[in-house]
């Protein structure tokens, strides 16, 4: 984006705000002092429109021949995203019609808009604070619903209020010691900063939540490497999960020579499985270097499943913690299943139950089992943290929390305490955008895309 | 009077007008010093005390920069003591009980032996201004004198009205009469004023009290010193005495609340939260059923005392009815009674941070005029008006003291960028980077601007060097040196596992101090001391703080111009373009302090302040 520096906020600026490709739809977005002005000399003759109201519309060029007819709708500021006045213009998605109504606007006066401007300007305006504009580049973004509804609970200011609450309650043990250090006529006792710990728990705890719910690698997905020996049936369990033939099956063991990955992502989740060759020890040539890459990429993993087929049972001998699924439970007997159970737990092994790619039992639950890994239920419902730079300073606050028990532990002076716990609410404060610099606000506000 | 043409004229000979006409001096301006009545110079208007948390720092400050007040009280303090010495070294500060009498013939006698400053007896009544800048002062016998430069430091006189109960009678203090005049000449000059409150207690006659039956307070044995430069003075030391209130006396006072002018609506000015008046303190803390009095003997040659912490404006017989059921205090006899007074303040947005009036070029203001309290916070503004006033005339850069040097530029800051709704003291707290803004480090801090500013007097400065040598030199040695194992076995530290470690490291532990440590601890002064141990066992705070400060230059060195206009700014909302257009900030540090400026408006304000440096700098 343009640097905060560079900025111009008196332009009007436009942009596409649906995507690229052809749709049934297509919107163009104005926002800026000429904005209404603009749409106005897009249709001529038009009647004053009312703010918050679709108004049908021709859109004329600049000799009036007719472009498209579309639907208007104008947002007055301040009651606007931006808070400045905005039109979006609702055309038919045709890629051409698109196009010439954002070059009109730029004949009326506008100029494109760079990444992440309508946000900026919405921050700049005050009609977000700084945590709830970063939730927007994370709506955005979001690839599911989880991922939205987190970030659309930012953008309502979730984040912001905990984080205000948690600065709130810190300030307060702080003002309180302010008040002992600069009236040294009030008593301190033995029990002075004791009566403040429980207040600090307490923050500190929720810190701990925010932190320990933080999903800051959210839209990364996850890869899972599923090992074993050859023909234990992870290509068939592959498939059972997909639910087609995608993974080519062979009873002969080796069918499997390179991983091949396969994207598993469903409605709430992104992963991936690689299926790998079956690691034995007296392969050969082609099929000795795909176990070579199996096991590369099973350190390059997430997660490492090994299936152990019940009949013959081959034991992991990898460099990584691995989860160890039971294979091929149908042809086995419920003493034998045990007696591997038990040999799994004297190898010290994470058992995670049977499979069978035959009867299809237990197939689901070992997936149910994997998603629960990677996305575990929250334990707050509506605050998530997403973004890395509010993780990084939640976790500075509640380091100056440790680091004042700490101090406080060692006989530290107040003037001292006080200051570690100054030192956590002025990091949560940042969150929110106090005593941020240029650098970092070009940094956030850079992560946009263009249009939003 | 020798001649009527200065370079400078200090209206008012309180604490903030004597720092302000001898620091001008010392910058070899000649100045006049205008005061109602000579021998009020200086006067203890409240209690008689210097110092106290927060206080102390700024008189520590004041000295550092070659001002007078710390020297004045180390001479002539009868009562020493550190304050919070057990809450940490940003913390600790120094308090001292004056003989009230000796100080302000002390400082009478600095002012009367400067050859550069022209006592004035009289009332200002005017201040005559032209398009041109500032002319100089009307007397109210008829004189005038001319400056291009004017301190005003009138403190409480300015429309001046005391109240005792039903009384009222104009005045700056009891005894004194107001400043109504310049108030008027002021707002018609068009200087905004507000209306501010203060009180003050009863006085009492020390032969009436029995004080055997009290508890006693002294100073500390090894008395701190407020000058760098002093050495102990020779005065008696003497305690002060501890009472306290009781239910009786609470239910003496809500028996005539309605008497009392503050809660009759008669006081119109605000009054300091923190330090309520005593019909104040029995509504507000109903539950309470004592407060502390400190009774405080305003000299040695004196049978005046000051009981600390009840100050009231009830009724004459009131005040001696509550008095008499307080312990130690049932026979008293009252010498003066316990007064509130209301005064003119202008309040300090007004102004620059050289302490200038934005409007009147040529015009400062310094003291309780700019709605503070106490004499510490009036004697630093003093100071460095006149610096400002002397070097805005020399075309020198104005002198300003940032948040992370002094307290003096947070208190600065603070009126300037936030303004007052009530009579500002200084506190630490609210310095964002206390722990390296000590009392001991005050000089350290300091130098290189008393140097820059040349307001140091003569030999001063090598004293202050001397000093500094010294201190680098004790640094250095216990950066260096190792643990002996001699000097192991007397810390009762294991040879084996410590020696080695340089005494620095040792230093750091909580348990040692540098006395311990130091064979020949002779050498180096215990200020010296002080402040070498408390830098190493904060070193790691003040690393922190350093960053921190490092961190938040970025928006301190990003000037904004002075000649905007921020009612024309785009983008910013209505609050804050008036807020912006009427403090205007010379930073966006500055900035960001205003009250109601958000983080979006500063983004937005970078924008802006990028834009108008480019149009500057094309321009130019």
């Amino acid at each position: 984006m343009i640097p905060i520096a560079e900025q111009s906020t008196k332009d009007t600026i436009v942009a596409r705000a649906t995507s690229s490709g052809a749709g049934a739809i297509g919107i163009v977005r104005l926002s800026g002092p000429k904005a209404l002005d603009i749409a106005q000399k897009l249709t001529p003759g038009h009647a004053e429109r009312k703010s918050h109201q679709f108004a049908l519309g021709v859109i004329r060029d600049l000799e009036g021949r007719a472009v498209d007819e579309a639907m208007l709708v104008e947002m007055h500021g301040p009651r606007s995203y931006t808070g400045e006045d905005i039109v979006e213009i609702h055309l038919h998605g045709a890629r051409t019609i698109v196009e010439s109504v954002l070059s009109l606007c730029q004949e009326h006066g506008a100029r494109l808009a760079g990444p992440g401007e309508y946000t900026l300007r919405a921050y700049l305006n005050g009609r977000l604070d700084l945590a709830q504009a970063e939730a927007v580049g994370e709506l955005v973004a979001s690839q599911n619903e989880s991922q939205s509804s987190v970030a659309l609970a930012q953008l309502k200011g979730g984040l912001s209020r905990k984080v205000k609450i948690l600065q709130r309650d810190i300030e307060a043990v702080v003002a309180d010691m302010q008040a002992v250090l600069d009236f040294p006529e009030y008593p301190t006792g033995e029990g002075y900063v004791g009566g403040h710990l429980n207040t600090l728990k307490k923050i500190e705890e929720e810190i701990t939540n925010l932190v320990s719910d933080a999903r800051v690698e959210f839209g990364k997905g996850r890869r899972v490497a599923l090992c074993g020996a050859p023909n234990v049936g992870k290509s068939s369990l592959i498939n059972r999960w997909m639910g087609e033939e995608r993974v080519l099956v062979d009873g002969a063991p080796g069918t499997t020579r390179d991983p091949i990955e396969v994207e598993l992502g469903r409605g709430l989740q992104r992963w991936s499985v690689w299926d790998t060759a079956g690691i034995r020890s007296e392969a050969e040539g082609l099929e000795k270097r795909g176990i070579e890459m199996a096991r590369e990429r099973a350190l390059a993993s997430d997660l490492v499943v090994w299936l152990v087929c019940g009949v013959e049972p081959q034991w992991p001998d990898l460099d990584c913690p691995v989860w160890v699924v039971g294979s091929k439970m149908d042809l086995v007997s419920s003493g034998e299943r045990q007696e591997i159970e038990r040999e799994a737990a004297k190898r010290q092994l994470e058992w995670k139950g049977w499979i069978s790619n035959i009867s299809g039992e237990g197939v689901q639950e070992l997936r149910d089992i994997f998603e629960l890994h990677f996305d575990p239920p929250l334990s707050s419902e509506e605050t998530v943290v997403v973004k890395e730079r509010h993780l990084e300073l939640l976790r500075a606050a509640g380091e100056g929390i440790q680091r004042f028990y700490k101090a406080a532990q060692e006989g530290m002076t107040l003037d001292v305490l006080s200051y570690e716990l100054e030192d956590a609410a002025r990091a949560l404060g940042m969150i929110l955008g106090k005593d941020v610099d240029e650098a970092l606000l070009d940094r956030i506000f850079s992560e946009f895309c263009i249009g939003k | 009077m020798r001649s009527s043409s200065f370079e400078l004229i200090v209206v008012g000979a309180g604490h903030a007008g004597c720092e302000a006409a001898l620091v001008a001096s010392r910058l070899g301006a000649s100045v006049a010093l205008v005061t109602l009545k000579l021998d009020k110079i200086a006067q203890m208007s409240c209690n008689p005390a210097i110092g106290g948390v927060g206080k102390g720092h700024l008189v520590r400050e004041i000295d550092a920069l070659g001002g007078a007040m710390g020297k004045v009280i180390d001479a002539t303090g009868i009562q020493f003591r550190r304050l919070n010495s057990s809450r940490g070294a940003a913390v600790r500060s120094t308090r001292a009980q004056a003989d009230s009498k000796l100080y302000k013939e002390a400082m009478a006698r600095v002012i009367r032996a400067t050859d550069e400053i022209t006592l004035v007896e009289g009332e200002v009544v005017a201040l005559e201004y032209a398009s041109d800048g500032i002319k100089g002062v009307q007397l109210k016998d008829g004189s005038f004198l001319s400056s291009p430069a004017v301190v005003i430091t009138t403190g409480t006189f300015l429309n001046g009205l005391c109240h005792i109960g039903e009384e009222k009678f104009d005045g700056g203090r009891v005894g004194d009469g107001p400043a109504n005049f310049l108030s008027k000449s002021l707002r018609e000059l068009g200087l905004s004023l507000g209306r501010f409150k203060t009180g003050t207690t009863p006085r009492l006659d020390s032969n009436s009290i029995g004080w055997e039956r009290l508890e006693i307070q002294h100073g500390d044995i090894e008395r701190p010193r407020f000058s760098f430069d002093s050495v102990d003075n020779a005065l008696e030391q003497i305690p002060c005495h501890i009472t306290q209130t009781n239910p009786e006396t609470h239910k003496v006072i809500s028996d005539n609340l309605h008497r009392s002018p503050l809660y009759r609506g008669i006081i119109q000015g605000l009054g300091p939260r923190y330090c309520p008046s005593l019909e104040d303190k029995i509504v507000r803390f109903a539950d309470k059923a004592n407060h502390t009095i400190f009774l405080e003997p305003e000299g040695l040659d004196t049978n005046w005392v000051y009981p600390n912490g009840i100050s009231t404006s009830l009724p004459r017989d009131v005040q001696e009815d509550f008095l008499k059921t307080i312990a130690g205090l049932e026979e008293v006899k009252v010498l003066q009674h316990g007064y509130a007074v209301e005064y003119d303040y202008a309040p300090p947005t007004q102004l620059h941070p050289t302490l200038m009036t934005k409007a009147l070029p040529g015009l400062f203001l310094a003291g309780q005029i700019n709605g503070t309290s106490g004499y510490e916070e009036a004697a630093a503004q003093g100071l460095m008006a006149a610096i400002n006033a002397i070097r805005w005339q020399r075309r020198e850069e104005p002198a300003i003291l940032g948040r992370h040097e002094a307290y003096i530029g947070v208190l600065i800051d603070d009126l300037v960028t936030k303004g007052v709704d009530e009579p500002y003291r200084v506190f630490t707290s609210r310095a964002e980077h206390r722990l390296i803004l000590r009392e001991s480090n005050a000089e350290e801090r300091l130098f290189d601007r008393a140097c820059q500013w040349g307001v140091l007097e003569s030999g001063r400065k090598e004293r202050a060097q001397l000093r500094l040598d010294s201190k680098n030199e004790l640094e250095g040695f216990l950066k260096r040196e190792k643990l002996g194992r001699e000097l192991a076995l007397r810390l009762e530290l294991d040879p084996d596992v410590h020696s080695g470690a340089t005494l620095e490291v040792i230093l750091r532990r909580p348990e040692f101090s540098v006395q311990q440590i130091l064979e020949k601890a002779s050498l180096y002064s215990q200020a010296v001391m002080n402040q070498v141990e408390e830098g190493i066992k904060y070193a790691g705070y003040i690393k922190r703080e350093q960053e921190q400060i490092e961190r938040l230059q970025e928006m301190e060195n990003t000037r904004l111009p002075h000649a905007v206009n921020y009612l024309n700014a785009e983008g910013l909302s209505g609050e804050a373009r008036e807020k912006l257009n009427s403090i205007r900030p010379r930073t966006l540090g500055q900035a960001s302090r205003i009250p109601g400026i958000t983080p979006a408006a500063i983004a937005l304000l970078r924008i802006h302040a990028h834009k108008w440096a480019q149009k500057s700098h094309m321009e130019s």
